[in-house]
């Protein structure tokens, strides 16, 4: 051994003995004031920490690792979580209550009752024949021939079938439907009848407030029959209906609802209005 | 096991648990190098409840530089200072004649001067008093404060090597002093 590492040995000797048998240490009341002290340093300190230095003592502080591992758990589950429920929702057969596929809506179109499919062609009848005189008054006087001359859009309806009398809905309802059906049908008609009664004493009365009052009464009609739609059209409607009468051979008919018009409307030219749409009923059916 | 500034940096994020295993770390060394040094109980626990109440009240993070220990040594170290510059009271003996004293012949224990070093308390208090004080100073903070040569430089701001031969004159002197009967009777009387 040589002269420097005895000289450690005797070193370590002397200092392990004199921290042996030292016996000084401070009393109990100078330990619990320092204590205390340290403790209500950080009561007294937290309070002022702000936002940043929070977050560093939650992240890094006492308990963090805990912490993370809980964030991290709590991230992990949240995951498994949002992906089961992915993949659970791409799995998921076609709830029944889903609107049925458009071939399906057209085979049902095409099953439907004859009066109800021929109301919906009235509707689209009227919406187009509206659009028409929309674009008519827009036009103005420039060029009513062009204007009456334009063919329907594509996707427009074709022309409707004539305006059946009363009595067809119910035929063709009493055709194809049980009785209870029929019953139904009639009563409808009852409805109907008096609805357009009543909706012509109005007309007499105030037209403008009928005119109002039109759309909600065309939307009741196509649930009821067709014939309070008739009173209730315009005009020009009502006097392709005398046509359409006339075509059909029922001139009595078609005089009582002329007759009619001109005490509605006498200060238009019904008769010029008739020819007029005479003229503009032969045009399409004389274009190839 | 947690070192002593991460302790610290827990203590100033909030955890008060962190700051009593600090204090459990620190207090005996620190208590009795300045029991040691001073020789005097009532100030050194004075100076030991400023030293520890310092760390309590200082906002600033310790640099990481610089071992806690020698930290708060220092700390202790500049308080009895101050306390002894305020009192005017203390006089330490003159290094340079002690170390004269002691570096010109010294034998050395042999084993069985060892084995009887005494064990008395008292002669262990006065060999350490008749200490000059740089070297009792370096002794303390070796023995108590289980500091390294370079680091108790760098707490007295004395060069290392003066620390290392301060360190050998006081185990020199104070192994005579122990082991020799005649001169621990010279010594106690």
């Amino acid at each position: 051994m040589s002269q420097h590492d005895q000289d450690l040995q005797q070193e370590q000797q002397l200092l392990e003995h004199f921290r042996e048998h030292s016996r000084g240490e401070p009393s109990a009341a100078v330990d619990a004031l320092i204590l205390a002290a340290a403790h209500n340093a950080l009561v007294d300190a937290q309070p002022c920490l702000n936002w940043s230095q929070r977050l560093h003592a939650w992240l890094f502080g006492a308990g963090s690792r805990t912490r993370w591992s809980m964030a991290v758990a709590g991230l992990a589950v949240f995951g498994i979580g949002l992906n089961l429920a992915l993949h659970t929702r791409e799995q998921l057969p076609e709830p029944f209550d889903v609107p049925a596929p458009v071939v399906g809506s057209r085979a049902l179109q095409e099953m439907a009752p004859a009066p109800v499919v021929e109301a919906r062609k009235q509707t689209a009848e009227r919406e187009y024949k509206k659009a028409e005189q929309a674009q008519e008054s827009f036009a103005g006087g420039m060029d009513p021939s062009a204007s009456y001359s334009a063919s329907p859009p594509a996707a427009a309806p074709q022309p409707m079938a004539p305006a059946k009398p009363q009595s067809a809905p119910v035929q063709a309802l009493a055709d194809s439907a049980s009785a209870s059906a029929e019953e139904d049908a009639a009563r409808g008609q009852v409805h109907a009848q008096a609805a357009a009664k009543s909706h012509a004493e109005r007309a007499r009365a105030a037209p403008g407030q009928v005119l109002r009052e039109e759309l909600s009464e065309e939307q009741l009609a196509e649930s009821l029959g067709h014939s309070s739609v008739a009173e209730a059209a315009p005009l020009e409607l009502r006097l392709r209906g005398v046509l359409q009468l006339r075509r059909e051979g029922r001139q009595d008919e078609a005089e009582r609802l002329l007759a009619a018009l001109k005490r509605e409307y006498p200060q238009e030219d019904l008769d010029a209005a008739l020819k007029r749409l005479q003229v503009e009923a032969a045009k399409p059916d004389s274009s190839p | 096991m947690d070192d002593d500034a991460a302790l610290l940096r827990r203590y100033r994020n909030g955890e008060a648990a962190a700051f009593t295993r600090l204090y459990e770390r620190h207090r005996l060394g620190l208590f009795r190098f300045l029991l040691g040094l001073c020789g005097d109980h009532a100030l050194a626990e004075e100076v030991f409840q400023d030293t520890w109440m310092s760390l309590i009240r200082s906002a600033s993070e310790q640099r990481e530089a610089v071992l806690f220990k020698t930290w708060l040594y220092q700390i202790a170290r500049n308080r009895l200072i101050d306390h002894w510059r305020k009192s005017g009271r203390h006089q330490g003996k003159l290094a340079e004649y002690d170390e004269a004293q002691h570096a010109s012949a010294d034998p050395g224990p042999g084993p069985e001067q060892q084995l009887l070093l005494s064990r008395d308390q008292e002669r262990l208090q006065a060999a350490l008093a008749d200490l000059p004080e740089e070297q009792r100073e370096v002794f303390l903070l070796r023995a108590h404060g289980d500091l390294e040569l370079q680091q108790i430089a760098e707490l007295t701001r004395t060069p290392a090597e003066t620390v290392k031969s301060r360190l050998r004159y006081a185990l020199n002197k104070l192994r005579r002093l122990l082991a020799d009967p005649a001169s621990a009777e010279e010594v106690s009387a």
